[in-house]
């Protein structure tokens, strides 16, 4: 029972991880990336076809998740610029059909070309007991990089500059840039960051299970569940709809069976929607 | 310091302004005044890079300011201060002022200057801005933009939904701010409280200038006496 609580947990900081991006770039750019997904199977399958290459297993994460946010850099300066020169709803929409396109096309050159790569990570001390409980030592070595990473985002939008200019172009588009702030560039920012943090949950997913080529439309519906309970616009409700999402998905799926978790999560996101339509926690941090 | 020749400003087809010219120098406190919806605010919006022009020019030290967006505006010098405040309401009363002074590295010398004009603000440094009153809302909205460091301030209708006692309060504050040789433009519905302050005025009808001159020679004007300051 405990266990299955930490495996929850630590299933739903990746989550966090993947939809924290998702929603940053939601409140900045007003698209939604739906090759988000699609990033963190790039990191994977790249820190994986690197590994196999001989490569050392840190270096080869490092160099995945770099070239996640390479490619998110990419994308930013091509395929949205298209979407860019909309606003609002057109925006949106047009952002939906590209990324979606882009997702499709990934994971079609991806299955295409390297079908059998997949990243599974194991570490040479198997497991830990913390408390009594035996943990295994990848399943930690994933939490830690959710848990530093959002630590990290966290005091990065509180404490400098570049974080406050970003949660005032959230709160207000106007207002930001009326102070000067450049929001085309401020957004690319953030497209990266959360490219390189999606990466990071690819990486963290080869820890936990295995990550294949197939996976980044899974992850991006996960994504899109978490940043919608989290509230689309609020990166703290993210982290709380994450782990809300990870502890309830691990438990339907060993109680209830993988074939129904979907709409268990769904219902779960349903009733968070017309219980608190703002999100779980229903304010921007 | 702002040359703004002959400009037209369309919203959707219908045009808004037409044809306006207005010049602000160095040192000098402008007034834009005029009813509602005779284009003061678009005229405003129009200097500070929000709406295309579609005829005419403006300059800012003789540099064309055409097709530049806001922000590089802002980073010249020219800082707009709607009267919608546009202020981050989540965010506090310190956070919006350090926004303000967004690049700038004497941002706490130019907090020391705000908080001298506006010491409620210092007492409120922690609270979220959209708590703050309506007259601590306007002030901070003009200790943001200040905080910029302008070297031209734009304010829309600072008096706007305020009570009475604050407008004076704040209109004591933009004269010290005057008096340390700011250049600004304002626009105006409370007309005598902005000719006390202006050097100059312009009076703006349905989107063209209709007379310009100091603002003491326009207390005078008959016309504007009659339309403006209720005097028959």
């Amino acid at each position: 029972m405990i266990s299955l609580i930490i495996d929850g947990i630590i299933f739903g900081l990746q989550l966090s991880l993947l939809a924290v991006g998702l929603t940053l770039i939601f409140g900045l750019g007003g698209v939604l990336n739906l090759a988000h997904g699609q990033l963190a199977v790039i990191a994977g399958i790249s820190a994986a076809g690197l590994i196999g290459a001989g490569v050392n297993v840190p270096l080869a994460a490092l160099l995945g998740v770099l070239i996640a946010g390479a490619s998110g850099l990419v994308l930013d300066r091509s395929l949205m610029l298209m979407a860019y020169r909309y606003k609002g709803e057109a925006r949106l929409l047009l952002g939906l059909v590209l990324t979606l396109g882009l997702s499709l096309a990934i994971e079609g050159y991806l299955n295409y070309s390297f079908p059998l790569v997949a990243l599974s990570i194991s570490l040479p001390i198997l497991n830990v007991t913390l408390f009594g409980i035996v943990v295994r030592t990848t399943a930690i070595s994933a939490a830690l990089i959710a848990i530093l990473t959002l630590l990290s985002l966290f005091l990065f939008l509180r404490g400098t500059f570049l974080g406050k200019a970003i949660r005032s172009i959230v709160q207000n588009e106007v207002g930001a840039e009326l102070c000067g702030i450049d929001q085309a560039s401020v957004r690319t920012l953030i497209f990266v960051l959360g490219a390189l943090m999606a990466g990071l949950a690819g990486i963290a997913q080869g820890l936990t299970t295995s990550l294949d080529v197939r996976m980044g439309m899974e992850l991006t519906i996960l994504a899109l569940i978490v940043a919608t309970v989290g509230g689309v616009r609020s990166i703290n409700g993210t982290l709380a709809a994450g782990i809300l999402l990870g502890v309830v998905n691990v438990f339907a799926s060993f109680y209830i069976g993988t074939y129904l978790t979907y709409i268990i999560l769904l219902t779960t996101a349903g009733l968070t929607i017309l219980l608190r339509p703002s999100g779980l926690l229903g304010y921007w941090t | 310091m702002i040359r703004v020749e002959g400009i037209d400003v369309s919203y959707d087809e219908t045009a808004v302004l037409r044809d306006v010219s207005i010049q602000v120098d160095e040192g000098e406190t402008v007034a834009v005044i005029g009813s509602n919806g005779s284009g003061k605010t678009t005229l405003l919006k129009a200097i500070a890079g929000m709406l295309r022009t579609g005829k005419g020019k403006i300059f800012f030290d003789g540099m064309g300011l055409d097709r530049l967006p806001t922000h590089k505006i802002v980073r010249l010098g020219i800082v707009y201060v709607p009267a919608e405040r546009e202020l981050f309401p989540l965010m506090t009363v310190m956070e919006n002022l350090e926004l303000g002074a967004y690049r700038n590295k004497e941002w706490r010398k130019l907090l020391d200057i705000v908080f001298r004009l506006f010491p409620r603000l210092e007492e409120r440094t922690k609270q979220l801005a959209g708590t703050l009153s309506g007259g601590e809302q306007q002030m901070l909205a003009i200790a943001r933009g200040l905080m910029a460091k302008p070297k031209v301030l734009l304010l829309d209708e600072p008096s706007s939904g305020l009570a009475p006692i604050l407008v004076d309060e704040l209109y004591r504050q933009l004269h010290r701010l005057k008096e340390e040789g700011l250049t600004m433009l304002l626009t105006e519905q409370q007309v005598p409280i902005a000719l006390s302050l202006a050097d100059r005025a312009y009076v703006l009808e349905n989107g063209r200038i209709r007379i310009s001159g100091k603002s003491q020679d326009l207390l005078d004007e008959p016309e504007v006496r009659r339309a403006y300051l209720g005097v028959a």
